[in-house]
């Protein structure tokens, strides 16, 4: 069975998904899968991580 | 009788667009779905009618071009919704973008277009603020029978 790849990303503002009845909060970082982070990022909902927000999810 | 209802149809969106222009293509990408659907409205091509009228004889009608159609669906606003946000974004870019829509019976009609507006309508006191995008339609719409 083939596994999806995901990439980590940045909720940029808050939002839901109607198809997988998901919530993302602004300002926390999720893995998504690779197809749906590409729309998402389209949408201008989430951008890739940088170190300062990694540092921070971590604090 | 094989008649359905449009009750539970879905329409989503992908910022990708298929590597061919066929059931599988377009089944390889992610798709989005917009929340808050109102009605989707027509989906298929026409003709342009070409006439000549002869001095002599009746009115000869021809196949001209082919117009893919335009896509008009309208959505009750909801700006923390992610397929209202991408088709928002889409009307403001000039890319091609899939589009999917599944019907209740499990069939589906897939198509690639470019948004060419997002009006929104804010009419009296006692009703939903709502938008009218216009998706024009530029490839043939491929249809996947229900399972």
């Amino acid at each position: 069975m083939a596994t999806t790849k995901t990439k980590k990303a940045f909720i940029i503002s808050t939002f839901n998904d109607t198809g997988t009845e998901q919530h993302f909060t602004a300002g926390s970082v999720v893995d998504l899968p690779e197809g749906v982070f590409g729309n998402y990022e389209a949408a201008g909902l989430v951008r890739a991580p940088t170190a300062d927000d990694k540092a921070a999810k971590d604090a | 009788m094989t008649s359905i209802t449009a009750a539970g149809t879905a329409l989503a969106i992908s910022a990708g667009v298929p590597a061919t222009q066929d059931a599988a293509g377009y089944a390889a990408l992610t798709y989005t779905e917009i929340g808050q659907i109102d009605k989707i409205g027509a989906i298929g091509a026409s003709y342009a009618k070409v006439e000549f009228q002869p001095l002599k004889g009746p009115k000869q009608k021809h196949k001209g071009s082919v117009d893919y159609g335009t896509l008009q669906p309208t959505v009750a606003h909801d700006d923390a919704d992610a397929g209202q946000t991408l088709l928002r974004a889409s009307a403001v870019s000039n890319n091609l973008y899939a589009f999917k829509v599944t019907l209740p019976d499990g069939s589906i009609r897939y198509f690639q277009g470019r948004t060419f507006g997002y009006p929104e309508t804010i009419d009296g006191a006692d009703s939903i603020v709502t938008a009218a995008p216009s998706v024009e339609i530029n490839t043939v719409v491929v249809k996947v029978p229900a399972p």
